[in-house]
């Protein structure tokens, strides 16, 4: 059974996580953040500050990864979860969409929806309305459904990603950069939908390398690096903060570099 | 054309057999991304079982074999290859080598090297005459149950939700643990339909060359190049390159009598033909590498 943690406020808990992986060292280190119920968080970061492997550690992935838990727990509504297997985690009601848009390329894009039905009861009544909400939410897909998930456009897959977790009927849905790779209208309307899906009452977890983006529609959110969290704040308060500013800027330096090198070898 | 005729249909019943088998290696492959040497031992196994029980009943001996076979993978799978899981490639081949070995070792000790019996039983040796050809009714019940079998299968995958969970886990792995996929569920259930397959496999290859001997596990390695032909890892490839290397032995074996035992080398032919033409197979995707 497992215990439960009263003083644990609803949402998701994570204390004190330090994760390695088998092949060597430690990509996180003592993170803790908490996910209330209800809200929207948003966790930014940039490449390889360990955003991806938190969230394998809270969603039961990492072990898939030959990644370890050395330390520290997870919690959702106060249930330990803790290196719980994915299925596990999945039935307790958190469902990730994985980073890069990860549909089942030859499955239809009814048969995707449906996998995220595996876990329920058999409840067809319920599953029915839930895939009926997904479609109403997402109408593009509504006209796709025989179609594979394989011949969709990149925001059309994303969506179907989004609408696949959703059929799990999740309490928390954990996003890993929904924005990665998409057009700005692709990615507007994707975050229109995180809002929409929030406003129902699911409580958000959101992982961005676009930090402008995620703190737009977070209500809190923290900033790691490192493997480590550098700090977190209402997301209002960090789009301003120098600090934020400064690890964006630098994304953004960089690019300007690459594109002053481009500029200089395209111009020889 | 008589002649043909009966070949074509020898060439189907045979391809039914190694399409069985093949189906047995892609089921296994796809859940677990193990390439299960042993299977070829299942199918022994199975034959000798069956071929033991038939003087008390075909039914009961395939009732049996059916329990055995079905419980024997599931065994494997959950006591040795699950705990290799994660381990190099290497060392789970190395580990379905053993259990072949050992498999083999086991019968030997059981019933002896020699031949034993068939596995007939009700199929009998008559022939069904239709025109000018005739059909050895053991054909019949070859292509009959085979085809019942994958009817069977194609609506366990069509149409059920734990169909609809292989073929998701088989897709993209790391997508269906995301989305609850109960692996353990998936590989279990997945071994255990190879052990069925394996059984119908034994039984049709005890009784088609008449003969249940340890040399069935070489016949049964005759499906690794209608599984490299179809393209690895695909079920309809499975099925289509069973066929054809079914078909390409027995016509083969026809036609070209005069030069000896060429046909056996016909479907590694083929094989070569399709590597160097279109390396993933007729039905085959790239090879994606299993987390």
């Amino acid at each position: 059974m497992p215990e439960k943690d009263v003083s644990a406020a609803a949402g998701l808990a994570v204390d004190g996580l330090t994760v390695g992986y088998r092949t060597g060292g430690l990509v996180l280190s003592e993170v803790s953040l908490t996910v209330p119920a209800g809200q929207i968080v948003a966790l930014v970061g940039p490449n390889g500050a360990g955003k991806t492997s938190l969230l394998r550690a809270v969603s039961g992935l990492l072990k898939a990864h030959q990644g370890v838990i050395h330390k520290g727990r997870v919690t959702l509504d106060g249930d330990a979860i803790t290196g719980a297997d994915a299925s596990a985690v999945v039935r307790r009601g958190l469902a990730q969409v994985l980073e890069g848009r990860q549909v089942f390329p030859n499955l239809t894009v009814r048969e995707n929806l449906l996998t995220g039905a595996h876990t329920l009861r058999r409840d067809d009544s319920r599953r029915h309305a839930t895939f009926e909400e997904i479609l109403d939410l997402f109408g593009v897909l509504r006209q796709r459904l025989g179609q594979r998930a394989g011949f969709l456009s990149g925001g059309e897959q994303q969506m179907l990603a989004i609408g696949r977790a959703l059929m799990t009927q999740p309490r928390l849905l954990v996003l890993d950069e929904p924005s990665l790779g998409l057009a700005p209208r692709i990615v507007e309307e994707i975050s229109r939908v995180v809002q929409a899906i929030n406003a129902k009452g699911t409580t958000v977890l959101l992982v961005e390398q676009n930090a402008l983006l995620a703190f737009r529609i977070a209500e809190y959110g923290y900033v790691l690096e490192g493997g480590r969290v550098m700090f977190g704040g209402p997301a209002a308060e960090l789009a301003g903060d120098e600090r934020v500013a400064h690890y964006y800027l630098g994304g953004q330096d960089m690019s300007g570099r690459r594109a002053r090198r481009t500029a200089e070898r395209t111009g020889r | 054309m008589d002649n043909f005729l009966q070949l074509t249909f020898q060439g189907m019943a045979l391809g039914c057999v190694y399409a069985l088998i093949g189906l047995g290696f892609v089921m296994v492959f796809k859940s677990s991304g193990v390439f299960n040497f042993a299977h070829p031992v299942f199918v022994m196994i199975s034959a000798y079982i069956v071929a033991a029980l038939v003087p008390h009943g075909f039914g009961w001996g395939v009732l049996v074999a059916l329990v055995c076979m079905a419980a024997l993978a599931i065994v494997c799978e959950k006591i040795i290859l699950r705990r290799l899981a994660g381990r190099s490639l290497y060392v789970v081949i190395m580990a379905t080598l053993g259990l072949s070995v050992m498999g083999q070792a086991v019968v030997a000790m059981a019933w002896g090297v020699n031949p034993r019996g068939s596995t007939e039983g009700p199929m009998g040796r008559g022939v069904l005459r239709v025109g000018g050809v005739a059909l050895p009714w053991t054909g019949v019940w070859i292509i009959t149950v085979s085809l019942v079998l994958l009817a069977v299968l194609y609506l366990f995958f069509q149409r059920t939700r734990y169909g609809l969970a292989l073929r998701a886990a088989a897709d993209h792995h790391e997508a269906a643990l995301a989305q609850g996929i109960n692996m353990r569920w998936v590989q279990t259930i997945s071994w255990g339909i190879a052990g069925v397959l394996a059984v119908a496999a034994g039984v049709f290859l005890g009784a088609f060359p008449r003969r249940v001997s340890p040399d069935m596990v070489d016949t049964a390695l005759g499906a690794l190049p209608a599984l490299v032909i179809g393209g690895f890892g695909s079920l309809a490839g499975a099925v289509v390159g069973g066929m054809s290397v079914g078909l390409l032995l027995v016509l083969g074996s026809g036609y070209l009598a005069e030069y000896g035992g060429v046909h056996v080398v016909l479907p590694y032919v083929a094989m070569l033909l399709v590597l160097t033409l279109r390396p993933s197979g007729l039905f085959g995707h790239h090879e994606a590498e299993r987390i």
